[in-house]
């Protein structure tokens, strides 16, 4: 008996031993692979209040502290006359999307998804509205910051803050979006 | 299934010296006299057999096995897939080793060095060269995977006791998959940057870690100079290992278990004498697989190869523009406008016909996750133990109207992507259906469908019918004064009813001759004709 339990105990240590130390590499790796936050992002100068009149959708390239350029479009709303900034991506395969001053939309090259001027997904498989970018408009300059992505408090704010909720109906989840009928 | 349990353990047993794992599979007192004598005599086996143990640790059989294993004299060139297989993964490591000498895979820097580096493998001759054999190379893997896939599929070659040659298989298939996938990226130009980020893009809509994990995979938000470099560790070293290791169980699972049409073929009277690693007589018109099958696949790979090198002396891999990360005018010259390998259009057609999130998730998410687990659950699900095709008539039925879709989806990702037959001169009566319907389909259908929900203008475009009625914009024909048509004035981009759009849109604009000739059949009265 001793001889057993001994030999168990032995076992049962370099097992806790190997999972530790395991379950630190496991950490470490984690740590290591995630991307540094994006709300650290700084403000980049794109331009002055003037570049940017009432109905305007002008393409702006920002680029973060990765050195990375990401299209920013910024739009004048039409009606409430705020400075928006949509990420360019496609919320559904994230392919550029194009202006289309004709139909006032932004339209998908890609599978065909189609949005609004206020950025909202009014058309094809995109699942939500375009992520947004922050805006800082001071003194007659205009700065884009780092990423909003679509779902998070904050775009839900900037989204009621630039009257962008559009046809949209606030709250919804994915999966249960869905649109009055004016959209 | 406890033999087959066997097969990977016997290898792996080889270091403790134990012979338990060939128990089964052997006679219970394995007889000198039925080894092949011939065999027995040849200098290299007896240097051989001692250095590796193979008669120590009782792997001889399974040597003796894979050499002398009877096959029909003349065997159907399908079941040769296998081994032409592993003929082109030859030669992608051979091309793929000689052009990472010519690579430098990285996006820091402008122009980008794995642009100019690639840009600098199509001016000489013989780097064009390889890298055309490398690309047409990894087209001919694909398409000879999915001949294999479907061989094995009629054949019934999944059933007991073959599921782990099945499941093994399952894995070479992502592997390469994957490897075509990432391969894909390396030259960062515009279509393969843009191929990526949306074939990636499909990882965020796992439930709960697909963005993190979507993260991970790029090491940025989107495609960046990090997701090149990981790419290229995936491509030439992760992907590649685990390829080679599974490729030697499935190779090895194939020894232990023969292929399913030589075990059809073969007299039930050879089976019941024969045992596993022993020659026995072999029955009439059945040759051994050394040297004669090996000669075979030897001449089936040289033709392969043969192919292969037709192809890439004529025909170049294609390169487009330096990738660019923005894509939109005015930060890009030219705009381009993202589109899928030919093999993922069948999917990328599918994805079209979504509308909203829910339908999006189910073809996203919904689709593959269906097919991946229909595939591995497949020999678990079959219980029929026939191999016979017309015993087999659920099964393969599913399997035709599996492929037949993949094919239409294909084609008709194909066909919606295809530019405007070539007008150079315009064609003064020109027809409806010879001359204007090739416009219409190829410019103008992607998006005019005339369904309300993907076609804002709601404007069916490839019905006559639909044609006359116009869409939003009102009739699209003006027969009185042809030249103030919607459909004209659109094509030209002239349209006050609509400022700034010029159809197609986000696409090539129509050349003039190809507008002309819209313009003179209305004024023909847009006759159907």
């Amino acid at each position: 008996m001793p001889e057993t339990g001994r030999r168990s105990f032995v076992l049962g240590v370099l097992g806790a031993v190997g999972t530790l130390i395991a379950l630190g590499y496991a950490f470490v790796a984690e740590r290591f692979m995630l991307p540094p936050p994006e709300s650290a992002s700084t403000l980049q100068k794109v331009g002055t209040s003037q570049d940017f009149q009432p109905g305007d959708v002008k393409l702006v390239v920002y680029t973060g502290d990765g050195g990375f350029p990401d299209g920013v479009y910024m739009v004048r709303v039409p009606g409430s006359s705020a400075l928006a900034a949509y990420d360019e991506h496609c919320a559904h395969l994230q392919c550029p999307v194009q202006w289309v001053a004709g139909t006032q939309t932004f339209d998908c090259p890609c599978h065909g998804s189609v949005y609004s001027i206020q950025g909202t997904n009014i058309a094809g498989p995109a699942p939500h509205p375009l992520n947004y970018h922050t805006v800082v408009e001071q003194n007659g300059e205009v700065y884009v910051g780092g990423i909003v992505p679509w779902g998070t408090p904050q775009w839900q704010a900037l989204a009621v803050k630039w009257g962008t909720t559009g046809a949209w109906v606030p709250g919804a989840v994915p999966g249960t979006i869905r649109f009055s009928s004016k959209a | 299934m406890s033999k087959l349990e066997k097969g990977p353990n016997a290898q792996e047993s080889v270091p403790s010296g134990g012979a338990r794992g060939e128990e089964h599979i052997l006679p219970a007192a394995p007889n000198e006299e039925v080894l092949d004598p011939q065999t027995e005599r040849s200098p290299l086996w007896k240097y051989v057999n001692v250095r590796l143990g193979l008669e120590k640790t009782g792997l001889k059989p399974l040597v003796l096995e894979a050499m002398n294993a009877p096959h029909p004299r003349f065997m159907n060139p399908l079941d040769y897939m296998g081994d032409i297989l592993l003929f082109l993964f030859v030669n992608q490591v051979v091309t793929g080793l000689l052009l990472m000498t010519h690579y430098n895979g990285s996006a820091l820097g402008s122009p980008f060095p794995a642009y100019v580096s690639t840009l600098a493998m199509t001016h000489t001759w013989w780097t064009a060269f390889v890298r055309d054999l490398h690309f047409w190379g990894a087209n001919a893997m694909v398409i000879a995977l999915a001949v294999h896939m479907a061989r094995v599929f009629y054949v019934g070659a999944y059933k007991p006791p073959r599921e782990f040659q099945w499941l093994s298989g399952l894995i070479l298939l992502a592997c390469t998959i994957g490897l075509a996938l990432s391969g894909y990226l390396l030259p960062w130009d515009q279509q393969s940057y843009w191929a990526t980020q949306v074939a990636t893009a499909m990882v965020k809509y796992i439930p709960f870690v697909g963005h993190d994990l979507l993260f991970f995979l790029r090491g940025c938000r989107y495609t960046c100079a990090s997701t090149l470099t990981l790419f290229f560790a995936i491509h030439v070293v992760l992907l590649p290992l685990i390829l080679v290791l599974t490729i030697g169980l499935h190779v090895l699972l194939v020894i232990i278990h023969g292929q399913v049409d030589v075990e059809a073929r073969l007299p039930e009277e050879y089976k019941k004498k024969h045992r596993f690693g022993q020659v026995s007589d072999f029955p009439k018109g059945f040759v051994p697989f050394w040297p004669n099958i090996v000669a075979n696949i030897a001449l089936y790979s040289a033709g392969m190869a043969l192919v292969l090198v037709l192809i890439a002396a004529n025909k170049a891999a294609p390169l487009t523009a330096q990738a660019n990360y923005v894509n939109v005018p005015p930060a890009v010259a030219a705009y381009y406008r993202p589109l899928p390998v030919w093999y993922f259009l069948n999917f990328y057609q599918i994805l079209k016909i979504a509308h909203g999130s829910l339908e999006d998730h189910l073809l996203v998410l919904g689709l593959p996750l269906i097919i991946v687990v229909a595939l591995v659950l497949l020999p678990f699900l079959d219980r029929n133990p026939s191999h016979r095709a017309k015993d087999r008539p659920i099964a393969l039925t599913v399997g035709a109207l599996f492929s037949i879709g993949v094919l239409y989806y294909t084609y008709a990702g194909w066909k919606s992507e295809q530019p405007a037959p070539v007008i150079t001169k315009a064609i003064l009566h020109p027809s409806y259906q010879k001359n204007l319907l090739p416009i219409f389909n190829t410019q103008c259908t992607p998006c005019h469908t005339g369904a309300a929900s993907s076609d804002l203008a709601n404007f069916q475009i490839n019905t006559y019918a639909g044609i006359m009625k116009g869409g939003t914009l009102g009739p699209a024909i003006n027969v009185k004064d042809p030249a103030q048509s919607h459909i004209i004035l659109l094509l030209e981009g002239k349209d006050p009813a609509a400022p700034g759009l010029t159809m197609p849109l986000g696409g090539t604009p129509l050349n003039q001759a190809q507008i002309q000739t819209i313009e003179n059949w209305i004024k023909d009265g847009a006759p159907n004709n």
